[in-house]
């Protein structure tokens, strides 16, 4: 079965460059979200959840961090990789849960490798 | 005791008052600070005192009468009262003089207790009994005389200097306001660059991140002329440039945010233990191994915090994506070592197995990012800006290819931080 990827970030053409990315590399893109709030409501709307969620940190309405806490409060086997340009907010992500942590501009087979193994995780 | 000893020394005083004056006016400036510091003063009023109550009092007889049967004053006693009276007038002149020259209301003030001084003293020149109203009209005079030289000392040996220092105060006070504000405005000033430093480094990411994206799916396909593929290799390359120059720059602006008086400790030992679950954490497909000598026994404190352990962080990033493929080998050793000062350090040593420094690499970590000497060669090496933040916390950095062994190169990154004792010491600025 295909991973079914949730994309969270602010910026359009970030949201869009990753999706061509998986797509393209066989991922599934369940959805997308630009600020912590429709990400949290989105999630909920999930049936069944997505296999990973990508978030972003800064974001508007609630950070990645507090959207990432209560994603994991409504669905606590839920995998958050982080892709953010703040490399303040890698301790704070780990910490709260955060499968992975990639700080923007990332390299492209760094990304796909990484979701790869957490999809092989999963699987087994 | 005749009417003739009071009046004697009323006469003395008075003619002693004006001599004294005099001598103050004529005296220089320099010398009457002298001469009124001195004891000499002091001891010649007394002995001088003295002198005149043996004369008055007991040499009476020898003295010219003052007073004549009538109660008038006598023709010598109307004499010394006429000499104080020109005493007065020189007085009056000098003063004036005085006041005219240096701006002073004092010496005014004294000019006119003396004008005052002179209907007292022609008031007791027609002296002719103890109640009559000239004598009460002579020493309601002598009283207002007083009373205006009084003031006028007052005035310039307490109020005056008194005053100044209230002023010097609310000038005193009105400067530490400004300086506070100063430094409030530069505290915000600072604030308002690093938020915006933080704002830049954030969007410029976001920026660059999807061009690297794209630039690398151009390259993965197949349908790219040689010279396309060279287009689309640069644009990679140089955005990715760009972000590590704007995301070294942030965390370079942080750690030199940080003044030496909130300045954090850091276990070095135990942030290298945790590091390997770190890099592995935001590297999950690499395979990592790593072998570490670590103090057992011993806290290794340096100072930098967090600052320092993105430095670290930086280094076991930069080795791990180094090595496009196979596994990431390191040693990880950490001791304390002496400068040639005897000043202890701290040594982290991170070598490389099977890895080499590109000779631009090098170059451009030996470059250090110094904003005050311009934007030279080297700008958007990491090396080059965890060099400047270690140099921030006392320390130094640097990086080399080891001698070639068996066929095999292997490099080494090596940071020296202060121990705790040795940054006190560079503190107070003892750098020997």
């Amino acid at each position: 079965m295909t991973a079914r990827i949730f994309i969270v970030d602010d910026e359009r053409t970030v949201v869009e460059s990753l999706r061509e990315i998986l797509v393209k590399n066989g991922f599934d893109i369940l959805g997308w979200a630009h600020n912590g709030e429709e990400a949290v409501r989105k999630y909920a709307s999930f049936v069944p959840p997505p296999d990973i969620v990508i978030m972003d940190h800064g974001l508007p309405a609630k950070n990645g961090v507090e959207a990432m806490a209560e994603i994991l409060k409504l669905d606590p086997s839920a995998r958050v990789l982080f892709v953010s340009a703040d490399m303040n907010a890698r301790s704070s992500a780990l910490a709260g849960g955060a499968v992975g942590f990639i700080l923007k501009p990332f390299r492209m087979r760094e990304l796909l490798a990484t979701v790869q193994t957490l999809v092989r995780k999963d699987a087994s | 005791m005749s009417s003739d000893t009071s009046t004697y020394f009323h006469v003395i005083a008075r003619l002693v008052i004006i001599v004294a004056l005099l001598a103050a006016a004529f005296l220089p400036f320099r010398r009457l600070t002298e001469v009124s510091d001195s004891i000499i003063i002091i001891l010649g009023a007394v002995v001088f005192t003295l002198l005149v109550f043996y004369v008055v009092v007991f040499q009476a007889d020898s003295l010219p009468s003052i007073h004549s049967e009538s109660g008038r004053l006598t023709s010598y006693g109307r004499g010394l009262e006429y000499t104080s009276v020109f005493l007065f007038g020189l007085g009056i002149l000098r003063y004036s003089y005085l006041g005219g020259i240096h701006g002073q209301s004092t010496h005014f003030y004294i000019a006119a207790a003396l004008v005052v001084g002179v209907f007292g003293e022609l008031s007791f020149s027609l002296y002719s009994q103890a109640f009559n109203l000239v004598n009460l009209m002579a020493y309601c005079f002598e009283f207002t005389s007083f009373l205006i030289l009084f003031l006028a000392l007052l005035r310039q040996s307490v109020a005056m200097p008194l005053e100044k220092l209230l002023l010097t105060r609310r000038v005193h006070e009105k400067d530490q306001t400004r300086l506070e504000l100063k430094t409030k405005e530069l505290d915000e000033a600072r604030l308002r660059a690093q938020a915006h430093l933080d704002f830049l480094a954030h969007d410029v990411s976001n920026i660059i991140s999807p061009i690297v994206s794209y630039a690398e799916m151009l390259l993965v396909g197949n349908d790219l002329t040689p010279q396309q593929r060279k287009y689309a290799d640069t644009i990679l390359k140089q955005a990715q440039r760009g972000g590590a120059f704007v995301a070294n720059l942030r965390r370079l602006a942080d750690a030199e945010a940080v003044s030496p008086d909130a300045f954090v400790g850091i276990d070095l030992g135990r942030v290298l233990l945790g590091m390997e679950e770190v890099v592995r954490s935001t590297h999950p497909t690499k395979t990592i191994s790593t072998t570490q000598d670590l103090p057992v026994d011993t806290q290794a404190i340096a100072l930098g915090g967090e600052h320092v352990e993105g430095v670290l962080y930086e280094i076991m990033k930069n080795a791990v994506e180094d090595v496009p493929e196979g596994p990431v080998k390191l040693s990880i050793t950490l001791r304390q070592v002496r400068n040639e000062h005897g000043k202890r350090y701290w040594q982290v040593c991170i070598t490389q197995f099977d890895h080499k420094f590109s000779s631009e690499t090098l170059a451009e970590a030996r470059v250090i990012y110094d904003p005050r000497r311009g934007i030279g060669r080297g700008i958007t090496s990491s090396y080059s800006f965890c060099s400047s933040i270690v140099s921030h916390f006392g320390g130094r950095l640097w990086i080399e290819n080891l001698p070639e062994t068996d066929k095999t190169q292997n490099s080494r990154v090596t940071i020296e931080l202060p121990t705790a004792d040795t940054m006190m010491d560079l503190l107070r600025g003892d750098q020997t």
